[in-house]
């Protein structure tokens, strides 16, 4: 598919994530055991055979270029395409949480102005879903679209800031909204747009660079074909601390994790060389997800387990989310929490979160 | 070396043979060869029971051999970057053993290496077992002191045992049903 170039688009903010996303921003924040968030997204893209990626990073870039590095682990080391780094304009004050800026887009003009591709494919960050776009762009075309969105049906109530779509019999979205009552139908932040018309866009909005372009789009249903296409796979979203850890534990589900680790088009990340995980003689575990290099000599259930955790004997994990590096020491209990990466615990500490909403251990912190 | 490895060649008694037949023609011609002697851990794998043994060590609570040293990583293919992170089920359970990538665990796991890619059905046991990447016990069977090659598949309810002594193996892409006796009542 060498006709459309993808854009990713990581520069904003989600606060109700708290101190998840401080450091790192939102593309980069872990999720199911070994991956981070712009794995999915990047991983789609180059499953769909695009080649040609310009990666929009909010100022606290550094564990995400690091992260991404020359995109070997995505095929998009190469000589023609690959991966470009492309600088966010550091959050403009007015919009901290547009997930498409004008002024990202603007500021990073050079590179939209050089795209000879047909067709555009930008997506944020914040949801997980493996979605083939090859599908998207048949339907475009089918349609004989301007600008294509992708969509949930029936899931608003899980996303809630997030815009959704109205359309008519022949899925061209007449009403595009963020507080819309009269449809259902989430936007997964995914759009195809014709590259004539996105640099139009760009153009005619001069001036207005706080602006993001999902409201450009809204404004402008009547003038362009805006359709929709409908994702029927299953997405995890999650917009606060709760829902993060809910999400994290879906993949428990076994039609979940088939799902978003579609062995046809798989989920790609940054390649460690690390052992695998080392159970002992001591070791419970039950209905938990476990990346490798970890050690396991303590009781473990219903949680997500990162790469080179050690949980001592003794030990009890439960309904939580515990990140890379991280020790649980001999005899201290973990429940009803999420525990950032570099954490420990103490020996004999407990730290028991309420069912409803979960205990989050900052990064870097020793109970 | 280039000299001797010619001569060799045109030899018609020899096993072309670096140990049996280079070295001891370098040896007679009078050539400096040293000895260097190495203090790490090594052990040769070319027996069933050596390969199997050498796994087994590394279940030890410190393992002589290291694999968790992060100075002196051990590196592998490129695979890992795709492998989604191994599932232990509800029911499912694990004791001292090593599990890789991929792998789903229904049954019961213990004294074992679980290599990618393995499957581990619903009450299934394995046992002081090496399973290789993509080998599959079924659901109810049973595998004891045994080796399961790549994608092979050990089918439901049979049982699959060696002893301890004796190393029952089933090599790449095989498929073991069971008859009789292996059949669990």
């Amino acid at each position: 598919m060498k006709n459309i170039t993808g854009i990713i688009s990581a520069d904003y903010l989600v606060s109700s994530l708290k101190t998840l996303t401080k450091d790192r921003g939102i593309a980069a924040l872990p999720f199911g055991s070994k991956y981070r968030m712009i794995d999915f997204p990047l991983s789609n893209m180059a499953n769909s055979g695009i080649v040609l990626v310009g990666l929009i990073v909010p100022s606290n870039f550094g564990l995400l270029v690091e992260h991404v590095g020359i995109g070997k682990e995505w095929n998009l080391d190469k000589k023609t395409g690959g991966i470009f780094i492309l600088p966010g304009s550091s959050i403009d004050y007015r919009n901290p949480e547009g997930k498409f800026l004008l002024n990202d887009l603007k500021q990073n003009q050079n590179f939209t102005d050089s795209i000879t591709d047909k067709y555009i494919l930008i997506s944020a960050t914040s949801k997980v879903f493996n979605i083939n776009y090859r599908d998207v762009l048949k339907s475009h075309i089918d349609n004989n679209s301007e600008i294509t969105l992708v969509y949930k049906e029936s899931f608003s109530e899980f996303c809630k800031s997030d815009y959704s779509a109205e359309m008519d019999s022949s899925g061209r979205i007449i009403h595009l909204d963020t507080s819309s009552d009269n449809s259902n139908n989430c936007i997964l932040d995914t759009i195809l747009i014709n590259t004539d018309i996105f640099q139009k866009l760009v153009q005619n909005y001069d001036g207005y660079e706080y602006l993001d372009l999902m409201k450009i789009i809204a404004d402008n249903t009547l003038k362009y074909k805006v359709y929709g296409y409908e994702f029927k796979g299953y997405v995890a979203v999650f917009n606060n601390i709760e829902s993060y850890l809910t999400a994290n534990q879906g993949l428990l589900n076994d039609e979940v994790r088939n799902g978003i680790f579609n062995l046809t088009r798989p989920i790609s990340t940054k390649m460690y060389d690390i052992p695998p995980t080392k159970y002992t003689k001591s070791a419970e575990i039950s209905n938990s997800l476990v990346a490798t290099g970890s050690t396991i000599k303590g009781s473990i259930k219903n949680s997500i387990i990162f790469r080179n955790v050690l949980i001592e004997e003794g030990s009890k994990v439960e309904n939580a989310l515990i990140m890379q590096n991280c020790t649980i020491n001999k005899n201290s209990k973990l429940k009803n929490a999420i525990m950032d990466e570099h954490s420990s615990l103490s020996e004999n500490t407990e730290v028991i979160g309420d069912e409803a909403s979960p205990m989050l251990i900052d990064k870097n912190k020793h109970l | 070396m280039e000299d001797a490895l010619i001569k060799n060649q045109t030899r018609r008694d020899s096993n072309y043979d670096f140990g049996k037949d280079i070295i001891p023609s370098l040896l007679e011609e009078k050539k400096k060869l040293f000895a260097y002697e190495f203090n790490g851990y090594w052990k040769d794998c070319g027996t069933i029971d050596s390969y199997y043994d050498a796994q087994m060590a590394l279940l030890e609570e410190v393992p002589e051999f290291d694999i968790f040293n992060k100075k002196n990583k051990i590196h592998s293919n490129t695979s890992s970057s795709v492998t989604k992170p191994h599932h232990v089920d509800v029911n499912g359970s694990v004791k001292q053993s090593l599990v890789a990538n991929i792998s789903y665990i229904g049954g019961h796991v213990t004294h074992s290496i679980i290599s990618n890619d393995a499957y581990i059905g619903k009450n299934a046991v394995v046992e002081d077992s090496i399973l290789l990447p993509g080998a599959k016990v079924l659901n109810n069977a049973v595998v004891k002191y045994s080796i399961i090659g790549e994608n092979s598949i050990i089918h439901e309810n049979s049982y699959f045992i060696g002893t301890k002594d004796h190393i029952k193996i089933i090599g790449d892409l095989q498929s073991f049903k069971p008859k009789g006796k292996e059949l669990i009542s």
